[in-house]
């Protein structure tokens, strides 16, 4: 990776001068602290419209087409990636309907497997880098529709679990992580953590209670009743990170006050958009989590855009002809577009060390189809943020004349961001070189 | 293919001989005559080059068929449908299909081993299972726990509770000790004894707790009530040795009753009362005149309650104050305002021309909590006495008590104690579903002790151990005793486990119980008396309705889910939701506590429907606002006719014969089709045509987009029976003109020129569907019971399900019978298993 503007920082301790520090409390410890890098992962299905997705010019004088005009007033904080797509998508296709295969892969690139009692992809990016994470929740996994939940039962995607589609987050390779659609339970996630357990004992008994019902079932059984022991220590690492002390230096985050209410349920999906998300920006501004990944529907979503786009209705439905829906899909692209702006203008609102929340993170962009026709040659991808210095936006990138367009090279440019050595991943081997200008 | 009733017998005949032939020696050779065939047909795509679905028939053909079983089961059941070959492709003639089937046949009934009851994986219990065990273990129902949690996955064959996929990640955990608090929260401790309500009464003790019964949390409004209250409608009294403690809350029996007739099923619909109100209330007020005596006050409630369902009360509602609705609006949702919060829009306070009509009208919206009041008198009485009560209830509540009674019910507090302690042990067994081994009785009591020198007050120390006896696998897993040896039959104990949570979504009640206790419940007469028990009891519901019927048909979660346009169907509300949602639910429930017949679901010619529905559907002559059986209803018998099914194959802006016609094909006929092309032409979201603009019928649409040969491929079959549906709109109302005013055709012709012409000739149709229908019915109810995918080895099993509930006028009661009575559901693999 090229000098970045965070290493140069970090080598010459510059940051000691800067004016954040003086809004810390008296006795933290004053040092080369510097707020942590996020990332954040989020997704829309069933593609867009490409004629109003583009981008044209850099900087303060750059153009956006249609879909893309609510992210004016952030267009120096946007990086537009052209001709990327998941190579093992491409030949010889995905074996069956992409909702089932492609889209739940979307973070991965990885073919699902057809089962309905066994299901299977691989680790995702953000999930690699929730592992390594010293936060008192490693991530925060949302979906913004409630999920799909059935089997699927037509033809060649018969015996296919409806589940992958709501499940782009996965821990292993038969680990996926069942996302929280409704704000009231990611704000107690998120903030109510350390009350799970009037007492460690109550952790530390059920987890003995698991190791002695190992003793007398299967061995298939065992392996789940073992992801529950270590889903057990996960949170009992994690509530001792709430209660330790941090490392001398570290960077310390604002101090939880005036967190507010829980959200109230609503079933308007844009209210659910913007409560999720402001849910996330909490969490990140104090620290909770570093990770959070965000779907706005799922892959066969059935939410009805028709009461804010007039004339659209059910959306799975409405994105399967791009072109006669063209209209009424732009406008679905668009009305996403505007509440992902308000997030991150949210983000660039917060500062924070040496410039704001936005300029710490990495917030991708992105949908498992180019438009509603299932075709995946080309994905589109946003990247938001500088990434501590990282990352070069207010321009776009183009990878279609490039050989080496796999996807999986920008999540392993991210995965290295977040502070992962690897040098992998999937079928990824070489990270994004242009990212950071 | 197409649908003639030859067809249909030809194909149950056939997959009956598939476990009749006789078992083949493994290992033989392919016959010339099946390798030409599968040369000609099939190997052109299913090849080793590139297969077309994975699947290649050459590879296969020279493998273990054991190995194998699922895929040959597939590939048979594609040339009995006649699924393949293609229709784009040579056919294979009657001669070539029947030697293939034979073949196919043979080989798998010389791989299945009937012994086999399958696989069953460790299952976390489901939702409904959740519920259900809490309710056994406290007393109280906890709906709401489930949303502590997230979403539940489904498997196998569509149902929750697959063991394989139920993915235990952080936030999992997180949820089971969540709802593990919840519920400890609830958790009442007096001297008196211990007890679990619906409300949180861990914080600020027993008084928080009586403050929310009362509503007394914030807002001047409440004053009004308070007032009420205090002065005339409630008064606690403690029993026991706190006999002669009063506060002035005044609570009598007669008033419970009514409250609960209020607000029971048999309410009328909130803007039915009308000007009526005041000689109900009247009425009310005559019924619980303190001069009557006891039975006089019971005959007259009745007799109100009676009145109130009468029709000529409920249909003046011209006149009704606007506040009526409001306010019983308010009382539907105090119910669940823990759950969905409380909303602002409801709150009267905001429209102070109301208060003194929503004053008047309190008293009757409490019952819930009074009726939970009156169980807990003596022990929120000592609650007030003892703990600092908050200021409310100290202006309110006037106590008379000495300084005697308060020394006696401090020493009886203590006393209390160990015992209380002694109940955890029970409390653990019953949660944990099996007796405590040595030392789990002992390290519970040290939990309790440590947690008592660590200063914890008594209360918060049961609650403790509460909540560690609930989140621990031991109550969320269903753990079995695996037997020695390849497969062994299960315990008793084990049995008794699996058929009271498949068929009542609990655990085994207390004669169940015994039933297990003694072993008897391993003798087929037992397991079958017991299996008749349980379906005849209202429980049932809960498991094969709750957890099984309204799955498979894909209405769990109807209440909550995205409903039809808001902006358009305004008659569609969340009560009307719910009214849809008990039809559907009634409808089920009838035929698994009758015994009924599996196929009045789809061709009966009765229904269940209230006031409320009727007057939605248009059907005359329902009088009582009541569920209950109807006969003969035009146009609404068995589910098809019913509001949530059509609504559930809806868009939210049209209604759409291919959903349905796919729904009903698929999920509930069993017939697999291909998916549509990701191109494939669709029509527009909305129907609705501009003013002005020429309309086209729905009709005319589907026939321009079955020109295209690749399109009638699959539409020859959905739509002949999609578009009977259409005569219902998207909120289930009949029609016979389109949203355009255009008239409707609702006639479906399928390629040999049968015609169903609207909804009454499509339950005729589906009649002769029958056993296509109870042959998926069957093989659903086996996947929900055994918690799998249902394989070829199973299909033994599903016959005789389909064998036993034919022979019996395709009832339900011998189908589930047998499915408990069998291999598969009494046994499970062993120590000693390996696959083949």
């Amino acid at each position: 990776m090229a000098i970045t503007r965070r290493h140069f920082l970090h080598g010459t301790g510059v940051l000691l001068a800067l004016p954040w520090l003086e809004s810390l409390t008296a006795g933290e410890p004053a040092g080369i602290a510097r707020p942590p890098t996020r990332l954040v992962a989020t997704a829309f299905s069933n593609g867009m419209i490409p004629e109003d997705w583009w981008v044209k010019g850099t900087g303060a004088g750059m153009e956006l087409g249609y879909s893309l005009e609510p992210f004016a007033q952030l267009r120096e904080h946007l990086l537009l990636i052209d001709g990327l797509r998941h190579e093992r998508f491409i030949n010889p296709g995905p074996p069956v309907c992409v909702h089932f295969t492609l889209e739940p892969a979307i973070f991965c690139g990885v073919h699902t497997k057809q089962s309905t009692t066994d299901l299977r992809m691989a680790p995702t990016f953000d999930q690699l880098v929730a592992a390594t994470q010293p936060t008192a929740v490693d991530s925060l996994v949302m979906l913004a529709e409630s999920p799909h939940n059935g089997v699927s039962g037509s033809g060649n995607s018969v015996d296919w679990s409806m589940l992958y589609g709501s499940r782009v987050s996965w821990k292993t390779a038969t680990s996926s992580i069942p996302p929280i659609c409704d704000p009231r339970l990611a704000f107690t996630r998120v903030f109510e953590t350390s009350r799970i357990a009037d007492d460690a004992s109550i952790l530390d008994a059920v987890r003995s209670d698991a190791a002695r019902m190992m003793g007398s079932i299967s061995s298939e059984d065992r392996q789940r009743l073992t992801e529950y022991q270590d889903s057990v220590r996960d949170i009992e690492r994690r509530l001792s990170r709430i209660d330790g002390p941090r490392p001398a230096g570290a960077w310390v985050p604002p101090p939880a006050t005036d967190l507010g209410v829980a959200p109230a349920p609503t079933p308007n999906i844009t209210e659910r958009w913007d409560m999720l998300l402001d849910v996330a920006v909490m969490a990140m501004r104090l620290d909770r989590t570093r990770v959070v990944s965000f779907l706005f529907e799922h892959a066969r979503s059935i939410v009805n855009y028709n009461p804010f786009v007039p004339g659209s209705g059910t959306y799975h439905e409405v994105s399967h002809d791009p072109v006669k829906n063209k209209k009424v899909l732009s406008e679905i692209t668009r009305l996403r577009n505007v509440h992902l702006a308000r997030f991150i203008q949210r983000l660039k609102d917060i500062q924070e060390g040496d410039g704001t929340l936005l300029d710490h993170s990495l917030v991708l962009y992105t949908s498992g189809m180019r438009t509603g026709s299932h075709d995946h040659e080309n994905l589109p991808v946003l990247l938001f943020g500088g990434g501590s210095g990282t990352v070069r936006s207010g321009r776009a990138i183009d990878y279609t004349k490039s050989g080496k367009r796999q996807l999986n090279r920008l999540y392993l440019s991210l995965m290295q961001r977040m502070g992962s050595t690897a040098t992998k991943y999937h079928d990824a081997d070489t990270p994004l070189e242009e990212l950071a200008g | 293919m197409r649908y003639t009733a030859s067809m249909q017998n030809r194909s149950v005949q056939l997959v009956l001989a598939l476990m009749a032939s006789a078992p083949l020696a493994a290992g033989e050779v392919v016959p010339a005559a099946i390798n030409d065939l599968l040369a000609k047909h099939c190997v052109e795509c299913h090849g080793r080059d590139q297969p077309k679905a994975g699947l290649d028939l050459v590879s296969l053909q020279t493998q273990s068929a054991a190995k194998n079983l699922d895929i040959w089961g597939k590939v048979g059941q594609a040339v009995i449908t006649g699924d393949m070959p293609p229709s784009k492709r040579p056919r294979l003639d009657p001669l070539g299909s029947d030697q293939l089937r034979t073949w196919i046949e043979a080989k798998l009934a010389a791989a299945v081993d009937v012994r086999d009851p399958g696989s069953a994986a460790l299952r976390r219990l489901t939702s409904h299972e959740l519920i259900g065990s809490l309710h056994a273990l406290t007393g109280v129902e906890f709906p709401e726990v489930v949303q502590l949690m997230p979403k539940e996955a489904r498997g196998g064959e569509g149902f929750a509770g697959i063991g394989s996929i139920q993915a235990t990640p952080p936030e999992q955990i997180e949820g089971m000790v969540a709802v593990a608090r919840y519920v400890a929260n609830r958790l009442v401790v007096g001297a008196a004894g211990l007890t679990f309500v619906q409300t949180d009464c861990s914080a600020g003790g027993l008084t928080t707790c009586i403050e929310q019964f009362l509503g007394l949390r914030r807002g001047e409004w409440h004053a009004d009530l308070i007032a009420r209250l205090g002065e005339a409608v409630v008064e606690l009294r403690a029993g026991g040795d706190l006999a002669g403690m009063s506060a002035r809350y005044h609570l009598t029996p007669e008033r419970i009753q009514a409250f609960d007739i209020l607000l029971s099923d048999r309410v009328p619909n909130a803007d039915s009362l009308g000007s009526n109100w005041p000689k109900v209330r009247a009425l009310f007020d005559a019924a619980v005149d303190p001069k009557l005596t006891a039975a006089e006050r019971q005959a007259r409630l009745r007799a109100w309650s009676v009145v109130l369902d009468t029709p000529n009360l409920i249909r003046d509602n011209k006149s009704h104050p606007p506040a009526l609705k409001d306010l019983l609006d308010i009382g539907m949702i105090r119910r669940h305002r823990e759950i969905a919060g409380w909303s602002k829009s409801h709150d009267v306070s905001q429209k102070p021309a109301w208060r003194p009509v929503y004053a008047e009208i309190s008293a009757l919206l409490l019952p819930d909590q009074f009726t939970e009041l009156r169980l807990l008198s003596d022990l929120a009485l000592e609650d007030i006495a003892f703990n600092s009560a908050s200021e409310p209830i100290r202006r309110h509540a006037w106590m008379k008590v000495t300084p005697e009674m308060l020394a006696a019910r401090s020493s009886a507090r203590v006393a209390a104690e160990p015992a209380q302690r002694a109940w955890l042990a029970t409390f653990a067994a019953n949660a944990w579903r099996r007796p405590l081994a040595d030392g789990e009785r002992e390290a519970l009591f040290s939990l309790y002790d440590r947690s008592r020198s660590a200063k914890l007050d008594h209360p918060a120390a049961l609650r403790l151990v509460v909540v560690r006896v609930l989140a621990s696998p031991e109550f969320w897993y269903h753990s079995e005793t695996i037997p020695e040896g390849r497969y062994a039959p299960v315990t008793a104990r084990d049995l008794a486990q699996r058929l009271s949570y498949t068929l009542c979504c609990a655990p085994p009640d207390t004669e169940l119980a015994a039933a297990a206790a003694d072993g008897s419940l391993v003798r087929d007469e037992v397991l079958t008396a017991q299996t008749r028990r349980l379906l005849a009891d209202p429980a049932a519901v809960h498991g094969l309705v709750d957890g099984f019927a309204l799955v498979w048909l894909g209405l769990d979660g109807f209440v909550d889910a995205d409903p039809p346009d808001q902006g358009r169907f305004k008659q569609f509300t969340p009560s009307l939701a719910q009214r849809f949602l008990a039809e559907t639910r009634q409808t089920i429930a009838d035929i698994v506590r009758n015994n009924g017949r599996i196929s009045d679901l789809l061709s009966g010619d009765w229904t269940y429907l209230d006031w409320d529905l009727a007057r939605h559907y248009g059907v005359p002559g329902i009088e009582m606002n009541v569920l209950r059986r109807v006969e003969g209803a035009k146009n609404r018998g068995g589910i098809l006719g019913q509001g949530a099914i059509l609504v559930r194959t809806s868009y939210a802006l049209r209604t759409s014969p291919v959903k349905r016609g796919s729904w009903l094909l698929q999920d509930i006929l069993g017939r697999k089709l291909p998916p549509p092309p990701a191109d494939a032409g669709l029509l527009p979201s909305d129907d609705k045509v501009e003013a002005g603009t020429k309309p086209i019928s729905l009709k005319q649409r589907f026939e321009r987009h079955r020109r295209d040969p690749s399109c009638a491929a699959c539409h020859q079959h959905i739509d002949p029976i999609g578009f009977p549906l259409e005569c219902f709109d998207v909120i289930g109302q009949f029609r016979n003109r389109d949203i355009n005013g255009q008239p409707l055709d609702v006639a479906g012709t399928f390629e040999d020129g049968t015609t169903i012409a609207g909804f009454e000739a499509l339950r005729g149709w589906l009649a002769g569907q029958q056993q296509r229908f109870i042959s998926q019915f069957a093989r659903k109810l086996a996947g929900y019971a055994l918690g799998r995918t249902i394989s070829a080895g199973d299909q033994h099993l599903i016959d005789a399900m389909i064998k036993t509930s034919t022979a019996a006028e395709g009832r339900l009661w011998p189908m589930v019978e047998t499915l408990v009575q069998s291999t598969a559901f009494r046994q499970r693999r062993g120590t000693a298993f390996t696959a083949h």
